[in-house]
């Protein structure tokens, strides 16, 4: 039992500790938005974007911090807080989203305007609340669920939409409107082990905005 | 330029057109699109068209979770039956709680052509599960009465409960008991997960056997759970707990209850 909870613990503290890392950074990359990009990356730890997405499996809107990098910003590392009402159930539910973006190719349409044909990847969601568990707690016999309904593993591919901002007001470079197309490692089994189960019964779309900042 | 522009936008207005409802919220999000409250609905139609037969036939399948092809063709072969009045599912319509799976074998078995029930199984409590069983079928505790017989459905899923709740509920047993009792003169106990399994409440087994004794004439008991064909005098008291199979094994039990006997049979599809 102990040995049970201190594994919990200790996941849910990580979590913690990376939320007060990313929203005072957050908070700060705005006061500083005046900043060069050379100073910006000296402090490279600090995100350079925000997100805003809808739908997901992760919540009807999700709010979060991305950190991009790579030739491009072909990469992207984001952390996103998802909200879920209580629907018909008796309460609202928090998410907590680490998402790995890759976004290999860039077209450009115009001086201001680029288009994304693929931004693929994946990411991991946990659910807050005592109704979910990261593994099955002890007193079931052993191997009785052997997965986890706190802990999901999603996959997308999508595309996306940037135009560049000129804005002398706004600490904004760029805004992307991009969408996912998503399913999780538990839809994935549920389809793919019968035919009755069609590829819309488990793939879902998401959208969303993503904010870089200058 | 322009053409990618409107290519891109006629590519993501027709996904999004296409896909109105394919914006998934949370796997566990309590979203419920469609149909609700079936086994209040199911039960009224069960009780209005075979009040007053003496002789009624149902088909009992449980575990359906993930087997969604089986539990596909199994509606079809019953549906070309025309000897079936109702279905009992014993519960486990999903392996991890999901509203999509909820939602996914609600709409196979709302394509059957009889009335059916489906009881809670200790899978469907995962996560919230149990909220959302209870807003798309009902109650994990309820009972109705065929020609006249009374089926006991009851939640015996102990394992997936604290002490808060009762499980099984001997208020609702007890209850039961003097409801109607002018209605039914034999009765049956169906549930998920039958005495001595991991989920019961072991320690009230000989409680409960002796709690459903008390009705009237009590025929036997149905339970799934197993995932076995199984007919079992668990207690030595000479009632039979007839486990279903899972309907993976493309297997059903047809149950025939006339005025002074009962028999079943094994069906396969």
């Amino acid at each position: 039992m102990n040995l049970h909870l201190s594994k919990k613990l200790k996941i849910t503290f990580s979590f913690i500790l990376c939320l007060c890392m990313v929203f005072p950074a957050v908070a700060q990359n705005f006061d500083t938005a005046s900043n060069t990009t050379s100073e910006r990356s000296r402090n490279n730890f600090l995100p350079t974007s925000a997100v805003a997405q809808f739908a997901g499996s992760i919540g009807l809107v999700s709010l979060g911090a991305g950190w991009d990098y790579g030739k491009d910003d072909k990469w992207a590392t984001e952390l996103l807080i998802g909200f879920v009402p209580k629907y018909n159930t008796d309460r609202n539910k928090i998410t907590i989203t680490l998402r790995q973006v890759y976004t290999p190719w860039s077209i450009s349409l115009s001086h201001k305007s680029t288009y994304h044909p693929l931004r693929t990847g994946t990411y991991l969601s946990t659910t807050v609340g005592k109704q979910f568990w990261f593994s099955a707690p002890e007193k079931y016999p052993e191997k009785y669920y052997t997965f986890s309904t706190k802990l999901r593993m999603n996959i997308f591919i999508g595309q996306d939409f940037a135009l560049k901002l000129n804005s002398k007001k706004l600490p904004l470079d760029r805004i992307r409107i991009y969408y996912d197309i998503h399913t999780s490692d538990l839809y994935l089994i549920s389809g793919a082990t019968n035919r009755y189960l069609k590829a819309t019964d488990y793939l879902s779309v998401a959208l969303g905005l993503k904010f870089n900042f200058k | 330029m322009r053409l990618i522009s409107n290519f891109l936008f006629i590519i993501l207005g027709s996904i999004i057109l296409q896909a109105c409802d394919a914006f998934d919220i949370h796997p566990y999000s309590g979203k419920i699109d469609g149909q609700k409250n079936i086994n209040i609905t199911n039960i009224k139609k069960i009780e209005d068209r075979y009040a007053n037969r003496d002789t009624i036939r149902y088909a009992f399948i449980s575990d359906s979770q993930r087997w969604y092809d089986e539990l596909d063709d199994f509606v079809k072969s019953v549906n070309q039956r025309d000897d079936i009045d109702f279905i009992i599912h014993g519960g486990d319509v999903t392996d991890f709680g999901l509203i999509k799976e909820f939602v996914w074998q609600r709409d196979i078995l709302e394509k059957l052509d009889q009335p059916y029930v489906v009881l809670l199984g200790n899978h469907d409590c995962l996560a919230n599960g149990e909220e959302i069983y209870a807003q798309i079928f009902g109650k994990p505790n309820f009972s109705f009465i065929a020609g006249k017989t009374k089926f006991l459905c009851l939640n015996t899923n102990a394992l997936e409960a604290d002490y808060s709740n009762p499980i099984p509920d001997f208020s609702f047993i007890k209850n039961e008991r003097d409801t109607s009792q002018e209605k039914f003169d034999k009765t049956v106990v169906v549930m998920h997960a039958a005495p001595f399994s991991e989920q019961f409440n072991n320690n009230v087994a000989e409680v409960f056997q002796y709690s459903i004794r008390e009705y009237p004439n009590l025929l036997y008991c149905n339970n799934g759970h197993g995932h076995q064909y199984k007919t079992e005098d668990l207690f030595q008291d000479d009632i039979i707990y007839y486990e279903t199979p899972n309907i993976g094994k493309r297997q059903y039990i047809t149950f025939t209850i006339t005025k002074d006997n009962f028999s079943h049979e094994l069906t396969s599809f």
